[in-house]
Order: C-alpha cells, then structure tokens, then sequence
C-alpha cells in the first residue's frame, strides 16, 4: 500500500468511527427522547399531537437509516482499499 | 383513580400534567441533541471532502457522502420539527395557565359583588325587621346559658361519629368530592372575605403586603369573634405532655418518605410533631418538623390543640394552639432563628407548616404541604415550597385560591372517572389519598417536580448522625367544660 492509499485508509477508518458513534448516539435519542404517541390529551388535540409526533420519528427514522447506510457505504469502501474494520 | 399530576406555579403561568412536561423536556433534549449531532456529521463529512480526491473513482465512498448530505438535511428537521412541538406545548401550557388565572380573577370580582350585595341584604333585613337581631341576641344568650355550644354539640346525637347524620355523610359524599363544587367552595372563602377588606377600605393583598391582616385573614377574624360569643374557637395557652425519641435510620428521601414521618396522633400516642435533628458534617444542626393534621373537628376547644378552632386561628393569621406547640417543639428541639429548618405537614399540619414559614421567625429552607389549607399564606418567595393540592378535596379548597405562584403547586383529580367510596366522609383528603400522590410524584419526572424533590433531600445530605423527638401537647385550661 502506497503512502497515499494509507492515508485515505486512515481517513476513512476516521469516518467509519465517528459515523458508527454518530448512528450510536441518535439511536440512543430515539430510544429516550422520542414522547410516546397517545400519552396526553384527547380527542382532535390529541390526533393533531400524535400526527406531529409520528412525522418526527419518521424524521428520525430516516436520519437513523442515512447515516446507517453512510457508515456501511464508507466500510464498502474501505474494503475496496483491502480494508476491515 | 387518576394518577395524573397536574402541576403549576413554580414562577410560571404554565399548567399541565406531569406527563405534558416532560414530553416538552424530551422534545427540547431531542432538539439539542439533533444540533449537536449536525455539527458532528458536518466535521466528519469534512474528512469525506479531505479524501475526495483519493477516493474519486470509488462508488462506496460516493454514496457515503451522499447519504452522509442526506442526514445532515433531516438532522436540521428534526430539530425543526423538535423545536416546534415543544414550543407549542410550552405555549399551549402557558395560554391555559394564563386564561385560568385570568378566568379565576373575573370569578373572584362577580363572586364579591355578589357576597356583597348579599351581606347588604342582611343588614338590611336586621334594620327593617329589629325582631331578626333581638332573635339572634336571644339565641346567643340561649347558647351561652346551657354551657355555650361545646356543651350543646356533645349532647347533640347528630354530632357523634356513628350518627345517622355522620353515615349520610359518609354515603353521600359525592358532592363534597366533586371538583366543580370544591372550586365553588375555593372561589366562596375567597369572595367572602373581600367584603370585610372592601368595608375597610383596603385591598387583602396589599394590606397582607404592609404586614396587616389580608381580607380572607379578616373574614376568618369575623367568624372566630361570631363562634366566641357562642362558646366556640376559644383560644387557650398550651403545654408539653410528653416528648419521647423515635427511631430513624436516615434522614430522609422524596416525597413518600417525608408524608410518611408526618405523626398519626391515633396510633402514636398523640404526638402531634415530630422533629428530627440532623449533625451535620461542619458542626451544624439542620431540622426538619413534620407536623400532624387535624385531631378534632370539634369548634369547641377542649384538650386537643389540633382543633378546628386552630384551623380558624391559622386561617385568621393568628398564632393558633397549633402553631405554639409547633414552634414550642422546636424550641425543645433546639431550633433558633438561624437553624436551617424545613417542615412538612398534613392538613391542618400543612397550614400550620406555611404558617410558620410565613412568619419569618425561621431560617425556612422547605416546606411540603399535603392537602393544606394555604392558598392566602404569604410563603416567602425563596422558599422551595411545594403545596399538594387533590382537585376534589374541600380541605385545600377552604384556604382560598392559591396565590403562592412561586411554590410548585401540584394537584390531582383522585376520583376522577370513579366510584367514590362510602368509607370517609371527604375521602380525597384522606392520608392514603395523599400517600398515593407523594409516590406519584416521587416517579414524576418533569423538571419542576425533581429538582423541588432534589433540593428537599439534599437539604441534610450528608448527614453523620440522625435524631427524631415526638412531641405531644395539650391545651391548658380549655374553655369548654
């Protein structure tokens, strides 16, 4: 491996780890951050409250899967330069 | 039974359950969290844009910062979406905070006019018919001639416990218990006693203010001097009757644990007060006083200091037998004006606690009030003051609005969508009822309710040795044969 190939290497195991503890930390969020649907209110207030909240975690869900899908993109390419992590 | 929290006050308008609070400190965390976590995303997408020129002809890599693009733009709508949710729970708490109050100040104006057309009417009624006033002027001499009224209530059937009139309590205490008829009652002691400020002259507030007597003190004055020339709400001196240790392992932890210290004189011997004394690690002593409810209902005076007539001193301002044998306790304890004391009282024990607190006479560092009538007590504004208030006890309700807008007033509907049992005649003010609340709140997780729960515990945190004195007291020479 050439010094040029090592360093990209290097940035991408770089990239690889602060994505995977960026996935670790939203993950984390959606777990205990994300308000129960149903838990307040009734009637109309109550369907226009949930409504918001589940287009929230759709929000999150999909931040969840972008950085999931960068984080496994960036371990594909680290495998094209004969790299595992 | 709900076991919805409803909290307010704290120095906000905002009102609502424990549950919507904590929705909107999850939604404000998420919020930040989502900015935090853009700012990260956009160092590591900088090393994407480090390498990109040595890792151009990689499909991977491309896709990488392309989702890693994608992220950072639903990172900043979830903060977005976050940030709005929240706000409009804040908001919305806010506005209905906001139009109670203002709804309970034009309700508190209509309900005095009309205590005062009403109280022109009688004076009316007494000047026009002279035979009303020498009819009640007989009536009192009747009264005190046949021993004044103590004497009459403990001859009287209807007043024992078991009697009919006591069972059809008991059976039909749903009215009592009904929310809507315990704000009537809230905005009635309120509104009455504006008359007798507004005759003098005087708004409660401001006279409460300049250190006089407030309008809803004056009323309960009214009805004290009234009892009095009938035999009843005499006041007496009081005295020690016995004082013995208890044992304690720790000083103690949340709100189910102080409710738990406070006395039940039924089964305790009678000590109406508990104090417990804590060593603290710099030579120190700091004290928490734990203070029983009402023993007699009794308006007669008779040995009892927890009587209904130091309900009316307390509710009149005065130095009641209750608050004497209180502050007595404390004195044998060894608390001065400069021990840093917190109390927590039950009922009667819960005015008595604000009482004292409002006094000034003490370095007051926490009060805890369950079920307490202490809406117009003037809790100094520093005090970690939390009042506990059920929505459908008339207990509270007797003590006037709740004008402490500083103290964490936290409330709950007990009966709410239930059957109301037939076992007590006010049965959400019953210790149990209270008890349930308290562990309510021990798991509540809103910030207000913690952070109250988290000054009050750590107020003898750290303590090397714990102590705890019972204190029973008696009235001395009671009025009443």
């Amino acid at each position: 491996m050439s010094l040029s190939d090592a360093a990209t290497v290097a940035v991408l195991e770089q990239q690889f780890r602060e994505l995977h503890m960026l996935l670790e930390r939203l993950e984390v969020a959606r777990c205990h951050l994300m308000p129960p649907m149903g838990a307040v209110w009734r009637g109309t207030a109550r369907q226009a409250f949930d409504t918001a909240l589940a287009a929230m975690r759709s929000t999150l869900d999909a931040s969840v899967d972008a950085i999931r899908l960068a984080r496994d993109s960036t371990h594909m390419a680290l495998r094209e330069w004969g790299r595992d992590v | 039974m709900s076991e919805d929290l409803t909290i307010s006050g704290a120095g906000s308008m905002a009102i609502a359950t424990d549950d919507v609070f904590t929705i909107a400190q999850q939604l404000g965390e998420l919020c930040r969290e989502s900015m935090a976590l853009q700012g990260q995303l956009r160092a590591t997408a900088s090393l994407c844009t480090e390498s990109f020129p040595r890792t151009a002809g990689s499909m991977a890599a491309k896709w990488a910062d392309q989702e890693m693009e994608r992220a950072g733009l639903l990172l900043s709508q979830l903060e977005w979406e976050s940030r709005t949710i929240n706000g409009t729970l804040v908001a919305v708490a806010e506005g209905y905070g906001f139009a109670e109050f203002a709804a309970e100040r034009v309700l508190r104006g209509v309900a005095g006019a009309l205590a005062r057309v009403a109280e022109d009417a009688v004076v009316a009624a007494v000047i026009e018919f002279p035979i009303i006033a020498v009819g009640v002027t007989g009536l009192v001499v009747g009264i005190n001639s046949a021993g004044g009224m103590g004497a009459i209530l403990k001859k009287f059937p209807a007043a024992q416990p078991n009697s009919p009139l006591s069972r059809f309590m008991r059976q039909n205490n749903e009215v009592i218990t009904n929310p809507a008829v315990v704000s009537l009652v809230r905005l009635a002691s309120q509104s009455t006693s504006g008359v007798a400020m507004s005759r003098a002259g005087a708004a409660g507030p401001i006279a409460s203010r300049l250190g006089g007597p407030s309008s809803f003190e004056m009323e309960a004055r009214t009805i004290t001097a009234s009892g009095r020339t009938i035999g009843l709400f005499e006041e007496t001196p009081v005295r020690l009757e016995s004082e013995h240790p208890l044992t304690t392992g720790a000083a103690p932890r949340g709100f189910a644990d102080r409710l738990d210290r406070v006395p039940d004189p039924e089964t305790n011997g009678g000590a109406q007060v508990v104090v417990e004394k804590y060593s603290m690690p710099d030579g120190t002593d700091r004290f928490e006083v734990y203070i029983a409810g009402t023993v007699t209902f009794s308006p007669a005076s008779e040995n009892e200091p927890f009587d209904m007539t130091s309900n009316m001193g307390n509710a009149a301002g005065q130095s009641s037998a209750a608050v004497r044998s209180v502050a007595e306790a404390m004195r044998l304890a060894g608390v001065d004006a400069n021990s840093p004391v917190q109390f927590t009282g039950y009922s009667q024990g819960g005015g008595t606690a604000t009482q004292l607190a409002a006094s000034g006479d003490y370095h007051t560092c926490g009060v805890l009030s369950f079920g307490g009538p202490t809406g117009q007590v003037d809790l100094p504004d520093g005090v970690n003051a939390v009042l506990v208030e059920h929505t459908d006890d008339i207990v509270p309700a007797l003590g006037g609005e709740q004008d402490n807008r500083f103290a964490l007033i936290v409330q709950r509907d007990v009966f709410g969508g239930v059957d109301i049992p037939a076992d007590y005649a006010v049965p959400a003010h019953h210790l149990d009822a209270y008890a349930q609340t308290a562990r309510l709140m021990d798991e509540a997780k809103s910030d207000q309710v913690v952070r109250s729960a988290q000054k009050m515990d750590s107020f003898s945190h750290g303590a090397t040795t714990v102590t705890s004195t019972a204190y029973r007291f008696e009235r001395v020479n009671p009025a009443a044969p």
